[in-house]
């Protein structure tokens, strides 16, 4: 019998590495007949800790939401063939994972990590030697060409092309460089592959890497990924070793080799040339495009970058053509694409979907529906560059043509879900303070325009706004789009102007009424107890700034004066006593 | 390169591929605004400002970073396009701290430029500074003497201890200017042929008639009194501006000539119909000559007047009853001026009656005080209700007594009046003097306000009637001070002059950043200096006449108090491009309002000024010093809205890497980073700009110098100069000022029987010296005296001396100790750079063999540092470190002898085949049958023969000659002399040390130091250069010509002033053989130039006639020195030899036969590093030390 745990950043936060030690302790002490096993995220990780035991027959079953204390009596009811349903995922949930189409995750969740052969198992390498072995250069370039996939990384720019161009550049020697600096907030699918598949994004880079050309590979991973960092080096140690990175690669003098660069954190560092002036040890600061990395790059030679997610997919093309691929998604967007499920909603994780999917199929049919079954109100696509979609537009399609039509941007694939309770003009706030802050500082646009209008939204959400502070927000997120050199700047605006495009109406609330549709805003909200209060005292001793005051079994009252509006006392009260106003 | 043709604005125009827009642009006059942009460094693209919109591209183009292609149809100026510019700039706005103009600017009605003519008498350039007046204000004189000042009421000077006194010191300059016999008259325009009439000879008429005529237009004057100056005369007592100062005034308007036309009032004997008739346009400024009524009962009385018109009457002496006891009513500026008449004109008792209290008092305080002084006796909280008629005149004044109440709109409390509380004074004449009001009869035509002024539009100054234009009192708002007034006409006259020539363009204040967060607290650190208090006559003095009361600053008293000022205002003002496009692009930044960074900075460095809260982070500083002097002094921290400019490691800049090159400074495109000014006072002034030729090294860099009279304000980098690309090293930008007035000598000196140097008039200095050196001549013969001369000299300088040496003196013995004699001369035939700078950066193989270049001859070691980065291989040799060292492949400190280079030569020889063009091959060959060249040799030789082009650079006075020959051998039996990218640099200590050479100043100066040792020299004049000697004592006479007491002038008996490279106009000679013009930016301040100094000498032992022009010895070099033919036909910058090629030797070498002379050398030192003789140099190097 074989017993995986899942040990994604997400599983071991939720207790996941308990789970593991305690079943390892088992295995030690005891000498329990089992193979313990680790993997990735398979997606689901509302559902972690999971663990999939496997009987000898390598029939799966899976468990989620296992608590540490309880694994070792699972695994020995699980031996002693008793059925137990206690932990076992439920068939909702299953077929969840039944809607999507996994081809850069396929094997996340189901392959140990840190075990070359369970890659090798799963036909890894095989796309290399593939290419090594009967493909030419243009070859390759032809079969990405015809699968039609686009950068995951946002911009969506054709795969081929980049690789064409750097594969065209005489100059020598050229760089393949993997963008591993997920910054995006709420986005964690390339983390979800470094961690689960690391081998899968080796053998993507070594492919593009023959086909413009390169014999070195750099990742540029954050900081922040440490799980990330060590099971990439652990991969390129066993790839080493085992000749699929290296000298003469399989004995076909392809030379070709990777190294990790652990990035300083800075989210503009996910743009390509900020990402190569990091490289250089230079400040994280965009470069003017031309000349593309593609014909001066990392110091100054030919370089190719592309997204974890991208290289991903790559190695599936190769083995099953590129019209395998194209076969999936919509005219213009091929393929699949990961997202990450995160914000109000049942079922967060990652989902990988066909392109052309609509967003409410995702969110209902795979996100099982907004948390606490609240009014869906709109979901955020693409982070902080991208845009909000509304509701009542949910049907709209995940393809890089629909959503950029509605004003959002597939982005990395973060989809951040919203509810009734969420202030849209808050919500654009946050992402403002994100980009802003992010903002390296070159362009006068981007440094300070990102900057005054937070500040404009800050005085919104305080009841400060102004007649004509959402034209003033308009014309300066127009200018600021246009004045940025990079896509920061060029789509930080975004979140204010799909908002301002959809509840223009809450903008309007906030600065002529001071009031927040969505009783969102502290500043313009009061939390009052009404007369059904039966005086429990719960809110009373919740209060961290002792605002209410009441006698037991007598209506309870709240100093406005003290209270910070944190909002404690509406979450405890069991009776509905207290309203928001 | 393919020519590709782009349509811009409309315009077909013409560029090469691989150009930007902004580049193709700007060769075809289109202006697109830049800010990041500068060609010294790479493009960056962050500043926004140069979008352009390119037809087909969604996207607004940043022109500085897109190539240009062929077909494009390019907009510079759309609606889009501007409205980016404009954002960006209002966004840099919202975050921009600082004084664009001073706060006593910004309150000035006339926005005189107060702080720029502070500074100019805080620096005692009291002519500059009054022709800064005179732009805004042609009456200083008058305005200084009444103005009520609130320029100084906004000086924040205030927030130490007390305001500048702006006001005294306008009329301490005007005063000095009056008094001199050269009064300042503007340039008058080309006359235009427009007349235009003035109605009104106040200061606002009179104004707007000097403006008009610097415009060059007609202008005649209206004047209804006899005299002109209006109200200034008629309205203000003598005893605080004298008639004779307005007559000096009025005088020079008269003289830029302006038609006087008095005794005419318009309206009543001319009628306006008549200007209108005959006169392009009109300018009315009549003032206002009304006394506002009282509004009482028995106003009408006799004994009662209006204050102006017993001002008036007054001045004019027209008879009038004063009486003994006089009230004034008013508490203004004109109820003081009209008590303190009334005291002079004899009155017993003079009273004030006002309704307020003294601190609502509008007039000003010391007005208060004198008249308080002078026995005036002020009854406050009194409101006039009834003069009281006694035997037909005004007898009494029933008074109303007051309280203060709530404050109305002004801010003052209401006096309300105390039911009951009436009191009665006696009085002989009532003056109700609560203000003024304008007379227009005659003026029916024009629409008149509700107050009975003339309507004018504000920034046009147009009234209902085309053509006629007013301002001052008669306008709008009606009576204020008279700067208004004058403010008003100079505003006017501007829209007069775009009126003329077709359409009105208002005036437009330019828009301003202030500072309004500045409190006591930023100044705390200021010493508390009062100001000086004005000299006047006690009351007993002044109270019976009307002699001026105000006796005027001392010159000592008016500097110290000039020296106050704080420097508000930025020093960037005129060349801000944050300024000039804030006003381009007619910001509103207000919109933007939000949070600012103040940020305290270190300002320690000696020559730098940093203020990163003007900074608009560019990044020009950054990379200028990153990129361009690969330093890394400066860098961008913090993300976002808080990125920053700091030095490194948070250190101070001065504590960094920074080499003072001052790069930083000529690339910010604000006042972020700014010079140090070493005048006495900084202060930001518009400059005159003479281009000239650095002093201190041989690279013969061109700067900009920038004068105010004759005060030298900076030297900035010149971005056209082909030798350094708009460059400079620490020398060049902060080493200029060595004519600083103060501390240098300015008058001869000569040793007095107590042994002390003394004071000499220039004739007995100029006498003793030609005439002792020419008595030793005659006593010991003519080779017992020597003269030196430095090479910092200019060519004609340089000759003259010499000829004064050999004809004069009839020596030979002209010597330099600051040159090294022999070295490549010996081999090649000259004594000079084979090939040019620019080579350099072309060169495949650079071998510097003894030369600090980054240090000694920065700019040049950049051009070297651009063949790195061009791929070439640099190979250095030197003792020591220099920065050059970092850039190389291999460098290389050998031990102080000559097996280095022997050893190249050996391989250099071996491998190469005997040249044809030489003699002594064959010897040399056989003197280094046996030597064994080291590795580092066989490699360096390697490399140098291996590459195509390759070039030596070695530093004259760093090596031996000896090493030098080495040098040339090597070059000559590798072939490579004579060919482009080929050849040798031999850099030399000063700016005309190869001119010196090129004259032939080459009697080698150890001879003559063997001469004075052993006592055959016996008399030695030296020009401008400290000599260490010990054993000068042995001359039985020593001269000196230098710029200040050298330790060398010390020991002379006769010291002569000299002057600097900045009063000096000639030719300067520089390494690479480019002879470049100089040129005097301020007047000899000694009141001679050098060559004058010889000149006169030479005249004094029998010259004939004396030279009576620079360029007549210009033409004497052409003649005499074959390389310099027609050197005095150039202007431009030219080599030597003129009309020959830029490199030498491509022909033969300089030897009859043409042929290169190969010398076999001894042993003996590799370097030897000699010490400048150049004393300006020497102070300045300990400077740049302490860095």
């Amino acid at each position: 019998m074989k017993v995986v745990v899942g040990l994604g950043s997400c599983g071991i936060a939720a207790g996941a590495r308990k789970v593991y030690e305690e079943l390892e302790n088992q295995v030690n002490k005891l000498g329990m007949d089992i193979d313990l096993e680790i993997t990735g995220c398979v997606g689901m990780c509302h559902l972690e800790p999971i663990v999939d035991i496997y009987d000898d027959e390598g029939r799966m079953e899976r468990f989620v939401k296992v608590s540490g204390d309880k694994i070792v009596e699972l695994v020995e009811k699980k031996l002693a063939n008793e059925d137990d349903s206690t932990y076992r995922i439920s068939s909702v949930d299953e077929e969840a994972i039944g809607k999507q189409v996994r081809i850069a995750i396929e094997n996340c969740g189901i392959i140990n990590p840190e075990r070359l052969e369970e890659y090798i198992e799963k036909d890894g390498y095989k796309a290399l030697e593939k290419c090594l072995k009967e493909m030419s250069q243009k070859d390759v370039i032809d079969e990405i060409r015809d699968s039609g996939l686009r950068g995951r990384g946002g911009a969506g720019f054709p795969t081929w092309f980049k690789w064409n161009a750097a594969m065209q550049e005489k100059n020598t020697p050229k760089f393949m460089v993997c963008n591993a600096d997920e910054g995006d907030p709420g986005a964690f699918m390339d983390r979800s592959i470094l961690e689960g598949d690391p081998h899968r994004l080796l053998e993507g880079m070594a492919i593009g890497a023959y086909a413009i050309g390169a014999e070195e590979g750099i990742i540029y991973v954050r900081a922040e990924y440490p799980l990330a960092i060590k099971r990439l080096d652990i991969a390129i140690k066993q790839a080493r070793e085992s000749g699929y990175l290296g000298k003469n690669i399989m004995g076909t003098g392809f030379n070709f080799d990777i190294r990790i660069k652990a990035g300083a954190g800075a989210f503009v560092c996910g743009e390509e040339t900020a990402l190569i002036a990091s490289l250089e040890g230079e400040r994280g600061m965009p470069r003017l495009k031309p000349p593309f990395p593609a014909q001066k790059g990392y110091w100054g030679q030919p370089t190719n970058i592309n997204n974890v997610e991208t290289f991903a997919n790559v190695p599936w093309i190769i083995r099953k053509g590129g019209d395998a691929f194209a076969a999936y998604g919509t005219a213009q967007s091929k393929g699949t694409k990961v997202f990450a499920l995160t914000g109000k909603i049942k079922k967060g994780g990652l989902v990988e979907v066909p392109m052309g999917m609509p967003i409410k199929e995702i969110i209902y049919g795979i996100g099982g529906g907004i948390l606490n079954d609240k009014e869906f109100k709109a979901v955020q696509m693409g982070g902080p560059s991208g845009g909000c979609i509304p509701a009542f537009i949910s049907d709209t399609t995940v393809d890089y043509e629909s959503l950029g039509k509605v004003g959002a941007i597939m982005g990395s694939g973060g989809m951040v879900v919203m509810d009734e309770s969420t202030c849209m003009v808050d919500m654009a706030r946050f992402f403002l303070d994100f980009t802003r802050k992010e903002s390296c500082g070159k362009c006068i646009h981007c440094r300070l325009g990102t900057k005054r209008m937070l500040e404009i939204l800050e005085r919104i959400v305080s009841g400060d706004g102004r007649e004509g502070d959402i034209e003033l927000l308009e014309s300066l997120a127009v200018e600021v789009k246009d004045g940025s050199l990079c896509g920061l700047g060029q789509t930080a605006p975004n979140p204010v102007l799909s908002t301002i495009r959809y509840f223009r109406n809450e903008y309007e609330a906030h600065i002529n009424e001071k009031k927040c549709p969505a009783k969102a805003c502290k500043s313009l909200i009061t939390y009052e107890i009404q007369d059904n209060c039966i005086g429990c005292g719960m809110c009373k001793r919740n209060c961290p700034v002792e605002a209410i005051t009441g006698e037991p079994k007598l209506i309870h009252e709240i100093d406005q004066d003290i209270c910070i509006k944190c909002g404690k006392c509406y979450e405890v009260c069991k009776f509905d006593a207290i309203t928001i106003s | 390169m393919s020519v590709i043709h782009l349509n811009i604005n409309g315009k077909e125009v013409k560029g090469n591929a691989g150009q930007t827009i902004l580049d193709i642009a700007r060769d075809n006059k289109i202006d697109i605004p830049t800010m990041c942009f500068d060609e010294r460094v790479e493009i960056y693209g962050s500043c926004g400002m140069c979008v352009v919109e390119v037809e087909g591209v969604p996207k607004l183009l940043r022109s500085c970073a897109t190539m240009a292609s062929d077909g494009m149809i390019i907009n510079t100026n759309t609606e889009r396009v501007k409205s980016s510019r404009k954002t960006a700039l209002e966004l840099l706005l919202s975050d921009h701290v600082g004084d664009c103009r001073p706060p006593c600017v910004l309150a000035c009605p006339g926005y005189t430029d107060c702080q720029g003519y502070v500074g100019l008498a805080a620096n005692m350039e009291y002519r500059e500074g009054l022709k800064l007046i005179k732009e805004q204000l042609p009456l200083p004189a008058c305005i200084g003497r009444v103005c009520p000042h609130p320029c100084e009421d906004a000086c924040r000077r205030q927030l130490v201890e007390e305001p500048i006194s702006i006001a005294y010191l306008k009329s301490f300059l005007a005063d000095i200017d009056l008094a001199s016999d050269d009064v300042f008259i503007p340039e008058l325009g080309e006359p235009t042929g427009k007349k235009i009439a003035i109605v009104g000879g106040g200061p606002g008429g009179l104004s707007a008639a000097y403006f008009l005529r610097v415009a060059g237009h007609e202008v005649t004057i209206y004047e209804q009194m006899p005299e002109m100056g209006g109200m200034l005369r008629y309205g203000i007592p003598e005893y605080r501006l004298p008639g004779s100062v307005i007559d000096q005034e009025v005088a020079i308007v008269e003289k830029m000539g302006t038609r006087f036309v008095n005794n005419v009032k318009v309206g009543e004997q001319l009628d306006l119909s008549y200007i209108q008739n005959n006169f392009d346009a009109c300018y009315i400024s009549v003032g206002a000559w009304k006394s506002t009524p009282l509004r009482l009962e028995g106003e009408d009385l006799p004994g009662v007047i209006g204050g102006i018109d017993f001002l008036r009457k007054a001045t004019v002496n027209e008879d009038m009853r004063i009486g003994e006891r006089v009230a004034v009513v008013g508490g203004g500026n004109t109820a003081m001026d009209a008590c303190r008449t009334a005291v002079r004109l004899g009155a017993k008792e003079v009273y004030v009656l006002y309704r307020r209290t003294e601190a609502e008092m509008p007039a000003e305080l010391i007005e208060i005080k004198e008249a308080k002084e002078e026995g005036v006796q002020f009854k406050f909280l009194v409101s006039p209700l009834e003069i009281i008629e006694e035997n037909g005149r005004a007898a009494k004044v029933k008074l109303q007594k007051m309280e203060l109440g709530e404050e109305d709109a002004s801010g003052r409390r209401r006096p309300v009046p105390i039911e009951g509380e009436i009191e009665y004074i006696d009085v002989d004449l009532v003056i109700g003097a609560i203000g003024q009001q304008s007379a227009l009869e005659g003026f029916e035509i024009l629409e008149k306000t509700k107050r009975g002024t003339i309507a004018v539009d504000e920034n046009s100054y147009q009234t209902n009637v085309e053509g006629i234009f007013a301002g001052g009192d008669v306008i709008n708002e009606g009576a204020n001070i008279a700067i208004k007034a004058i403010g008003d006409a100079k505003r006017a006259v501007g829209v007069i002059n775009s009126y003329l020539e077709g359409h009105v363009i208002p005036y437009r204040r330019p828009y301003v950043v202030e500072r309004t967060h500045l409190t006591s607290e930023h100044y705390s650190d200021r010493k508390k200096e009062y100001r000086s208090t004005m000299p006047h006559l006690s009351p007993e003095e002044r109270k019976n006449n009307f002699r001026e009361v105000n006796k005027g600053f001392s010159e000592e008293d008016a500097v110290k108090d000039a020296m106050r000022c704080l420097e508000c205002g930025c020093h960037d003002v005129f060349e801000c491009k944050l300024y000039n496009y804030a006003n381009e692009y007619d910001v509103e930044p207000e919109k933007f309002d939000g949070e600012v960074h103040y940020r305290e900075e270190d300002d320690s460095h000696p020559f730098i000024v940093r203020n990163t809260d003007k900074c608009v982070l560019c990044g020009l500083c950054v990379r200028v010093c990153d990129q361009v002097m690969d330093n890394g002094a400066l860098g961008l921290v913090e993300r976002g809205f808080d990125t920053i400019v700091k030095p490194a490691l948070d250190l101070k800049l001065a504590e960094t890497g920074c080499i003072a090159c001052g790069q930083c400074v000529s690339v910010c495109p604000v006042g972020a980073i700014q010079e140090r000014l070493q005048i006495d006072k900084s202060v930001p002034v518009e400059t005159e700009i003479t281009k000239t030729i650095c002093s201190f090294c041989s690279v013969g860099c061109n700067i900009d110098l920038e004068t105010s009279g004759d005060m030298l304000y900076r030297a900035i980098p010149d971005k056209e100069s082909d030798v350094d690309k708009g460059l400079l090293c620490v020398k060049g930008r902060f080493g200029y000022d060595q004519a600083k007035q103060k501390t240098r000598l300015a008058k001869p000196l000569v040793r007095r029987e107590n042994g002390e140097l003394g004071n000499a008039s220039w004739d007995e200095g100029l006498r003793m010296t030609a005439k002792t050196m020419q008595s030793l001549k005659l006593q010991y013969g003519p080779e017992a005296v020597a003269v030196a001369i430095s090479d910092r000299y200019t060519n004609e300088e340089i000759f003259i001396a010499k000829e004064f040496a050999q004809k004069f003196l009839g020596t030979e013995n002209v010597t330099s100790f600051n040159r090294n004699y022999g070295g490549i001369e010996e081999v090649l035939g000259y004594d000079a750079s084979t090939s040019t700078f620019n080579e350099i950066e072309h060169a495949e193989f650079i071998l510097v063999a003894g030369a600090h270049m980054m240090k000694d001859h920065t700019i040049a070691a950049l051009k070297v540092k651009k063949a790195v980065e061009n791929g070439a291989r640099l190979v250095v040799v030197n003792e020591g470190y220099d920065q050059i060292n970092d850039w190389t492949e291999a460098s290389i400190c050998p031990d102080n002898n000559l097996d280095l280079l022997k050893g190249i030569l050996k391989v250099v020889l071996d491998k190469v085949e005997e040249p044809r063009n030489v003699l002594g091959y064959k010897e040399l060959k056989d003197s280094f049958a046996d030597f064994k060249p080291r590795n580092a040799a066989i490699d360096i030789a390697e490399m140098y023969l291996e590459s195509k082009t390759s070039m030596i650079i070695f530093d004259e006075n760093m090596l031996t000659s000896e090493a030098a020959k080495l040098l040339a051998n090597i070059a000559v039996v590798a072939g490579r002399v004579g060919k482009p990218r080929r050849g040798i640099i031999q850099l030399k200590p000063k700016n005309n040390s190869q001119g010196l050479a090129d004259l032939g100043i080459n009697k080698p100066s150890n001879e003559i130091i063997k001469g004075i040792e052993e006592g055959t020299i016996k008399g030695l004049l030296v020009f401008g250069e400290d000599i260490p000697l010990e054993y000068l004592e042995n001359l039985e006479f020593l001269a000196v010509h230098d710029l200040y007491l050298t330790p060398t002038g010390e020991r002379a008996d006769v010291v002569l002033p000299a002057v600097s490279y900045a009063e000096s106009t000639g030719s300067v000679t520089n390494s690479e053989r480019r002879i470049q013009r100089t040129y005097t930016a301020i007047p000899p301040l000694t009141g001679y130039s050098n060559w004058e100094v010889v000149n006169e000498m030479m005249y004094i032992l029998g010259r004939t006639s004396r030279y009576k022009k620079i360029e007549e010895l210009t033409e004497q070099i052409s003649k005499s020195v074959p390389e310099y033919t027609d050197l005095f036909k150039f202007k431009e910058a030219t080599y030597w030899p003129i009309y020959g090629k830029e490199i030498l030797y491509t022909e033969g070498f300089a030897f009859d036969d043409g042929k290169a002379r190969l010398a076999s050398v001894e042993e003996g030192k590799m370097f030897d590093k000699r010490i400048s003789t150049d004393f300006v140099e020497k102070e300045f190097a300990k400077v740049v030390e302490e860095i």
